[in-house]
């Protein structure tokens, strides 16, 4: 189990697996900015050996190549002004170590300074303090500062638990080729030049700081002129020794840090674990490595040791504690049952007991049998209490009693018993709801009567069969009231509308047989049939006179619709109508009166224009179409076969009887009388002439044509008689005009009009003109027809 | 002519930096009576933050403009007054004027105009500085021409993004047509700094002599280096 964190172990993990921060403490012109610029130029370059430094952040790199720029050109770097991070990486072998320096102004570390530079100093991990070897003549700005170190020393005493500062300080002596250049020291005894200007420091050092060292630096070397600025060429004196000690100092640290979170958290094995890993990652070659894993590995071992020991403790404390929990659950159980509470109470507690102790069977398997005998029991007697009583659902307790039936075989006979019980009071109180039902209805009688008849149907061993029989009869006798009041209605309404005028007797017909089919044992079924036949009655007698209003109504010639009439009550009525015969013989009548109508429509145009007889013969069609069977249909087809024949050219023989001419219109040069003889132009084709009768002026020729003369409806007809007496002469001409009927006047006696009756001619031909019989006047029993022509 | 009088607008003053007439390196030299202690500290905080010189870029000028908490509009002149007592080159001094909201107000907010109130000769008896007073002068015409960098540094600076433009020198110019363009509201709050060599995130708008070390794909910085270079590629 991880210890319990506490800031100091959590700050102590961050100083050891983070980067290493540096305190590079020194007034101002003391060459810190100089002395960082060269350390990381040397270092990198591989001036050092086995030392290589390398800046890690872009701007940090960007800043101290700046810095070895100006002092490479023999600019010395200017006063710093602005704080600047340096991300830096220091490697010595495989050892890898990252560093955060920064540099600032000298002049904040200046006594009673509170510049934020001084907090990174509070909480750094070591430090390299800058005195500069030469400095002022003065003895008090020596004093002021070494005290600004030993202020810096105080606020690390300060707080610490002991009086030791807690961090190696190493005290760089800058500008040493100035010391070496007046004849002092050499940089191994430079610890003489400390004890002579720098006494105070070495003092403090040597009191609080244990792990602190002296060196004698020079950033430009011996050859660097007096005013301070770099020489031309940069002989740097001594800086390997400070790095090669912060790396020994800072693994030291890592140790030690190390070792006392060990101390304070000696089972905090993922805290030490990470400690190791970053330790590791840090000097992966370090030969304390090995010992660390391996007292790691210890550490993690009886870690697992003692969680198997605890987690086994854990369980058999646990086990022991079911064990007592379930068996003082039992008692506790059996001592409710036994208290006298009902049976559901203790079917409930036997219920809970069992879901609240599943490892019962396990530890206690004899008082677990007991525990669930006890539970059927509780459960069967609950259930034929809950039965008794009405307290449960059925459906619930039925399903309850047939998972009991399984569970519990051995308590069938009480199961059917509380199942009996339970049928018993569903009958009654679905009797009691039948019952109430029918004492105060608020269905149908109809469903009420079923629900007797499913009561009946699925208990029919129910002790209130007498009653619900008693029941239903008078639910029927209740349905047959019904019944009989609503068809005395239905019948009294359909009585209402027969009393209005014109009633709608096929809709009341229809309704009457549709209740007939629906109620056909109704009490007033005999009543409705005979309404029906009195309706049916009323139905034809008032169609009947319809046909007939409407004849007799109607102009004479609407025989289309009157026949209409007739039919529509003939087709109405066709079965059992009391005016059948009646509604025939007007049909009969009113065909009888169009057929003569027609008839006499072609007749008087015949009659009145015998020349066209292309509108008789419409007429005629129109006749026949109405009427093909009529009086005068032969004698119109005769008429039509006639006028077809003559519209088409027909040959007709042509026979001259005799002639009769005055005597004073023939030439008597000759024998006494006229030679005449006739000339015919029929469709403009010549016939003739006939032989010549001399010397009488009652010449008869009864000559018949030789050629048939061709005719048809419109050709005209000429007839020219001729006196051949000494010279032929034309005694009369008779033309027909515009007569389309002209072929009739080959037909019987001749009247030339220009003769003035003088000259007549007879013909014969087969030629007749169609004719039309003059129709009679019809008469019927019913209507007096109109006079006939 | 010009029909109203010029205002003249009073200002505290002080002087921080590193003069070859003391040893003291960076330092306060000197005040006005009337300079609060939270002033200096935002004042030292300030030029400590607008970074060292490079090698090789122009030296320190322009003005940097900052607001403090409770109101005071400073406007620092950073110069050189040469190498320091010890003899190293580029030291660094910063003249400061603090107005406060109703000679602010007066100023437009516009820091360019405050400029006759800077000098860079100082000595070692400016111990004691007396409070200061200018006459804005009469505004004349622009006879600049348009920076085409300006439209777009005070669209970021409107939508809370910080401008850092690449430069020889001060922006004095392009900072003075952003300035103007800004609506009083921004200018009364926004920072500026002409000329500095890091960013420390403190101002709107800052001239540097490099933006090296910065994410250009930063949505909260519009960088505008000195010779842009081809235009970012459309992602296919």
């Amino acid at each position: 189990m991880a210890e319990r964190r506490s800031p100091d172990l959590d700050a102590l993990e961050r100083r050891l697996t983070g980067p290493k921060r540096i305190a590079l403490f020194g007034h101002r012109a003391v060459g810190k900015t100089t002395l960082l610029a060269m350390f990381y130029r040397e270092a990198s370059a591989g001036q050092i050996p086995g030392i290589r430094l390398a800046a890690v952040g872009a701007r940090g790199a960007e800043y101290l190549a700046d810095k070895i720029a100006r002092i490479e050109a023999g600019e010395p770097p200017a006063g710093t002004l602005t704080e600047t991070d340096l991300e830096l990486r220091l490697y010595r072998g495989p050892a890898k170590i990252d560093l955060i320096v920064k540099d600032y102004q000298g002049e904040h570390v200046s006594l009673g300074s509170d510049a934020s530079i001084l907090e990174f100093f509070a909480d750094c991990d070591a430090v390299l303090l800058c005195l500069d070897s030469v400095g002022s003549d003065d003895p008090a700005d020596r004093r002021r500062r070494q005290q600004e170190v030993e202020h810096l020393l105080e606020r690390y005493i300060g707080v610490s638990d002991d009086t030791m500062v807690g961090r190696p300080i190493a005290l760089l002596l800058t500008k040493y080729d100035r010391v070496l250049a007046a004849g002092g020291p050499a940089p191994d005894r430079a610890e003489e030049v400390v004890e002579t200007w720098f006494g105070m420091t070495r003092h403090a050092l040597a009191s609080h700081a244990p792990r602190s060292a002296v060196f004698a630096v020079s950033s430009y070397g011996a050859n660097a002129p007096s005013d301070g600025s770099p020489p031309e060429h940069l002989e740097p004196m001594g800086l390997e020794g400070p790095l090669l000690w912060l790396v020994e100092q800072v693994e030291a640290t890592d140790r030690e840090l190390l070792e006392w979170i060990w101390d304070l958290a000696p089972r905090d094995a993922s805290r030490i674990a990470r400690c190791v890993k970053a330790y590791a990652r840090r000097y992966p070659n370090s030969p304390k490595l090995i010992e660390y894993r391996r007292r790691l590995r210890q550490l993690r071992r009886r870690g697992v040791v003692r969680g198997m020991v605890r987690g086994a403790a854990a369980l058999v404390a646990l086990i022991s504690g079911l064990a007592i929990y379930d068996a003082a659950g039992f008692h506790l159980a059996l001592a409710f049952e036994r208290g006298g509470h009902p049976a559901p109470q203790v079917a409930r507690r036997w219920e809970q007991f069992l879901a609240w102790h599943p490892t019962q069977p396990l530890f206690w398997p004899d008082e677990s049998r007991t525990a669930r005998t006890r539970r059927d029991e509780a459960r069967v007697a609950s259930a034929r209490l809950r039965a008794e009583v009405g307290t449960a659902e059925p459906e619930q307790l039925r399903s309850e009693l047939a998972e009991l039936k399984e569970s519990a075989p051995e308590k069938l006979l009480d199961i059917q018993e509380a199942e009996s019980t339970l049928r018993r009071r569903e009958a009654e109180a679905r009797w009691q709801e039948i019952r109430a039902e029918a004492l105060l209805p608020s269905r149908p009688p109809e469903d009420r009567l079923v629900m007797i008849q499913e009561f009946l149907r699925e208990d029919p061993d129910t002790p209130f069969a007498e009653q619900a029989v008693e029941l239903a009869d008078l639910i029927r006798k209740e349905i047959d009231d019904r019944l009989e009041q609503r068809d005395r209605e239905v019948v009294d309404a359909w009585l209402v509308d027969a009393r209005l005028p014109d009633p709608d007797y096929l809709d009341l017909i229809e309704r009457a047989r549709t209740f007939l089919e629906a109620r056909p044992d109704s009490p007033r079924a005999e009543e409705v049939r005979g309404l029906i036949d009195d309706w049916l009655d009323r139905l034809d007698r008032r169609d009947y006179e319809r046909a007939v209003a409407f004849e007799e109504a109607s102009p004479r010639q609407g025989f289309e619709e009157q026949i209409r009439r007739y039919r529509e009550y003939l087709q109405a009525h066709a079965e059992g109508g009391s005016y059948i015969e009646q509604a025939k013989d007007a049909i009969s009548r009113i065909e009888g009166r169009r057929d003569e109508y027609l008839y006499r429509q072609a007749f008087d145009h015949w009659a009145t224009h015998p020349r066209d007889l292309a509108e008789v013969s419409r007429r005629l069609r129109d006749y026949l179409a109405s009427n093909p069977e009529g009086r005068y249909s032969r004698s119109a087809r005769e008429f039509l076969e006639r006028w077809e024949r003559i519209t088409k050219a027909n040959e007709y023989r042509v026979t001259l009887v005799r002639g009769s001419v005055d005597p004073g219109v023939a030439k008597t040069l000759s024998g006494g009388g006229p030679d005449l003889g006739v000339v015919l132009w029929v469709a403009g084709e010549k016939h003739g002439p006939t032989p010549v009768i001399p010397n009488s002026s009652e010449p008869v020729w009864n000559y018949t044509f030789p050629r048939p003369v061709r005719w048809k409806y419109g050709d005209d007809v000429v007839i020219q008689l001729i006196d051949h007496d000494y010279s032929d002469s034309t005694v009369a001409t008779l033309r027909s005009g515009d007569d389309p009927l002209a072929m009739r006047v080959l037909t019987g006696t001749v009247r030339p009009s220009k003769t003035r009756g003088l000259v007549t001619l007879e013909f014969e031909s087969d030629f007749e003109l169609p004719r039309l019989p003059r129709p009679r006047a019809y008469v019927d029993g019913t209507r007096t027809p109109t006079g006939a022509d | 002519m010009w029909p109203f009088s010029r205002p003249t607008v009073p200002f505290e003053q002080a002087v921080y930096g590193s003069f070859p007439f003391w040893h003291r390196g960076y330092d306060l030299l000197g005040r006005s009576p009337g300079c609060k202690a939270e002033w200096i500290s935002a004042m030292k905080e300030t030029c400590q933050r607008l970074g060292e010189r490079p090698r090789g870029a122009a030296p320190p000028s322009g003005l940097v403009s900052r607001w403090l908490a409770d109101g005071i509009w400073m406007v620092v002149h950073p110069f050189s007054p040469g190498s320091d007592d010890v003899g190293r080159p580029d030291a660094v001094a910063f003249h400061a004027v603090f107005l406060d909201p109703g000679a602010s107000r007066r100023v437009d907010y516009l820091p360019d105009r405050l400029s006759p109130a800077f000098r860079e000769e100082f000595g070692a008896d400016d111990g004691a500085l007396e409070p200061g007073s200018i006459t804005i002068p009469r505004p004349g015409p622009d006879e600049d021409p348009a920076d085409p960098r300006a439209d777009p540094i005070v669209e970021a600076i409107l939508h809370g993004r910080r401008a850092l433009v690449e430069s020889d020198g001060p922006i004095d110019r392009l900072a003075g047509q952003v300035w103007a363009r800004l609506p009083s509201r921004h200018r009364r709050r926004r920072s500026l700094a002409t000329w500095a060599f890091a960013d420390a995130g403190l101002f709107d708008l800052i001239g540097m002599p490099r933006l090296t070390g910065f994410d250009p794909s930063d949505r909260r910085l519009l960088l505008l280096p000195a010779k842009p270079g081809p235009p970012p590629r459309r992602g296919c």
